[in-house]
């Protein structure tokens, strides 16, 4: 699984895009939804939860919790905006 | 029919000639009655007792431009407005130059007013661009928009 990473998301795991190989994962333990994703990145990154949001994309889309996720999705981690 | 997305960006600040440029270019439509325009300068803000120096643009840009795409698309369904135009800078942009451009032009006052409020307020909030703060000691911190 192939994640996207933007703005102070990018300083907190180090590089640009974070790949997570299945085998990180046991059997049936592979994030399913994007709440699964979320909760699983938190853990590993744990600065991510002082963030005053993280917002999932999938897609090209702002995606809830309960989206169902798979490795062909384009996943990216959207850290609170400041454009303008 | 579906319209074709926009490259919103621009590399580096927004020049004061681009955006007079705009302007001339729609003294050939005479349907409008009235152009907004919004610009979005970059601020010498104090933080920690440090000043802001200028301002480092990234974006997610296809997912930016979609939603530059559909923000637009919103607006003219609730808006009549005859065109709008949308330039948001990439990269360092100093203190006191121009970020983002936003131009609506409509036959009326009345709806060039709410239509450019309409779109600013959008675009602060959901379009994913993201600016470092840069400090005069090569220190920066990633901004949040209010």
């Amino acid at each position: 699984m192939n994640i996207l990473l933007f703005g102070v998301t990018k300083d907190i795991i180090g590089s640009p895009s974070l790949s997570i190989p299945s085998t990180a994962f046991s059997r049936n333990d592979a994030p399913k939804t994007v709440g699964e994703l979320r909760e699983f990145l938190e853990k590993a990154y744990p600065e991510l939860q002082n963030l005053a949001s993280l917002a999932v994309a999938v897609n090209n889309s702002y995606a809830e919790d309960e989206k169902e996720i798979n490795s062909f999705d384009e996943i990216a981690l959207i850290p609170p905006v400041s454009g303008g | 029919m579906e319209t074709k997305i926009k490259n919103v960006f621009v590399d580096g600040a927004i020049s004061p000639e681009f955006i007079a440029n705009s302007i001339a270019k729609h003294q050939s439509k005479t349907t409008i009655g009235a152009h907004d325009i919004f610009l979005g300068q970059v601020r010498a803000d104090e933080i920690d007792g440090k000043t802001v120096v200028g301002i480092d643009y990234s974006a997610y840009e296809a997912m930016a431009n979609q939603k530059f795409h559909e923000i637009r698309e919103a607006t003219f369904e609730q808006f009549e407005l005859s065109c709008m135009h949308i330039y948001h800078s990439l990269g360092k942009v100093g203190v006191g130059e121009i970020c983002l451009f936003v131009f609506v032009s409509s036959p009326h006052r009345k709806e060039v007013f709410e239509a450019l409020h309409y779109v600013v307020e959008a675009i602060k909030k959901d379009v994913p661009v993201f600016g470092k703060e840069l400090f005069a000691d090569d220190s920066y911190q990633w901004k949040v928009n209010t």
